[in-house]
């Protein structure tokens, strides 16, 4: 019988030890790289984590904001402050990433303007003003004829 | 017992101002300017999309719900007319997508180079330089967001223009979003904290434990 306990003690000894050690090691984390085992022995950099990093910082920017078009065209930006079509330039404009050198173009037709304006399934009246009867309204003519686009509607 | 306790004693070092995204469903009136301005900003090859836009219109005619998504060109061009009665519409809305950049990402688990990794700032990116190109990861994501660039041979997917973000700027969807749809700063901002505060916000797949740090407000039950 005493043989029979001290076997079964060190059996479970064992499997203690076995158990520890597996959750140490999960514990050490392998979930998500760089993970604590990594950062404890200074792995972090071999798989160029630190290098490649810096890396994509470095990447050239190519929309810029809405007050980096403000420095040359500061009245187009002071009018669409006031109206609703105060968002970004480049939503219509298109990226500014060489403008002074490359003239931006802009779609000036009907189908432009209606790719947001036009009555759709799912678009919220709330949140856009919908044009229900656009195939009538201000036909054979662009948008612009009429309406400003930087500041559309009358007052 | 040394490793629970290490575990316990050094967790993880986490910065304290991690980016989240917030997506307001109800603003986004599907114009797809995101998508165009993603492409333009990261060089994305044609029909890849690190972005997109789908359509999400739920009909009823006396029956249980019918829901039928679309994305027709990841929503780059706008959406065209449905073949449906607008009765029997129930409630239809856009829903943006992108990668939910995880706390706890599958892709990073699976890669065997460890080519892609969380940053501090809760980022998921991918070293270009390293990556094999096994596109376990692609299978990996539950959200669909990573692609295989076939010019470069290897896997990318959206960083939140992590060149942008770095330099203070905000990243290029959420700059030319004409009705301020996409909102992004850190989860200890004010217009962040704000919205996160709303009852009706949600997380996509919650069941999967990835812990997504893009949030919806306003969508219903059936986005996947």
């Amino acid at each position: 019988m005493k043989h029979v306990r001290r076997a079964l003690v060190v059996f479970i000894n064992i499997l203690i030890i076995l158990i520890v050690v597996i959750f140490g090691i999960k514990g050490l984390g392998e979930e998500v790289y760089p993970a604590i085992a990594d950062k404890l022995f200074g792995v972090e950099g071999i798989y160029g984590t630190s290098g490649e990093q810096k890396e994509i910082i470095k990447k050239p920017v190519h929309a810029e904001g809405r007050e980096y078009c403000s420095k040359c065209h500061e009245e187009i930006y002071r009018k669409s402050d006031q109206g609703k079509h105060n968002f970004d330039c480049q939503t219509c404009h298109g990226a500014a990433s060489d403008h002074p050198k490359m003239r931006l173009k802009v779609d000036s037709s009907r189908e432009f303007c209606l790719g947001c304006h036009k009555a759709t399934i799912g678009r919220d009246n709330e949140t856009i003003r919908v044009l229900h009867n656009w195939e009538n309204h201000g036909k054979d003519r662009v948008c612009t004829a009429c309406h400003d686009p930087h500041h559309p509607w009358f007052d | 017992m040394i490793g629970s306790l290490a575990f316990f004693l050094i967790k993880p070092a986490k910065s304290k101002d991690i980016f989240v995204y917030v997506v307001d469903s109800k603003k986004c009136i599907g114009c797809g300017s995101c998508v165009k301005a993603c492409r333009a900003e990261n060089h994305v090859p044609e029909r890849k999309y690190r972005t997109w836009v789908e359509r999400y219109v739920v009909t009823s005619n006396g029956e249980l719900e019918n829901i039928f998504v679309e994305s027709p060109n990841g929503g780059e061009f706008g959406f065209g007319d449905l073949d449906v009665d607008e009765n029997e519409i129930l409630r239809a809305y856009f829903v943006p997508k992108l990668c939910m950049h995880c706390d706890k990402p599958p892709c990073v688990k699976v890669c065997p180079v460890n080519a892609t990794w969380i940053t501090e700032e809760g980022v998921v990116l991918i070293d270009k330089s390293h990556c094999i190109g096994c596109k376990y990861c692609i299978q990996a994501c539950p959200y669909g967001a990573r692609y295989f660039n076939h010019h470069e041979k290897v896997v990318d997917k959206c960083t939140w223009c992590y060149h942008r973000i770095m330099r203070g700027m905000r990243p290029a969807c959420v700059t030319v979003c004409p009705t301020g749809a996409r909102m992004f700063g850190k989860l200890q901002d004010e217009h962040i904290q704000k919205t996160l505060r709303e009852r009706n916000i949600r997380i996509l797949k919650p069941e999967l434990n990835t812990r997504p740090k893009v949030f919806y407000e306003n969508v219903g039950w059936e986005v996947w």
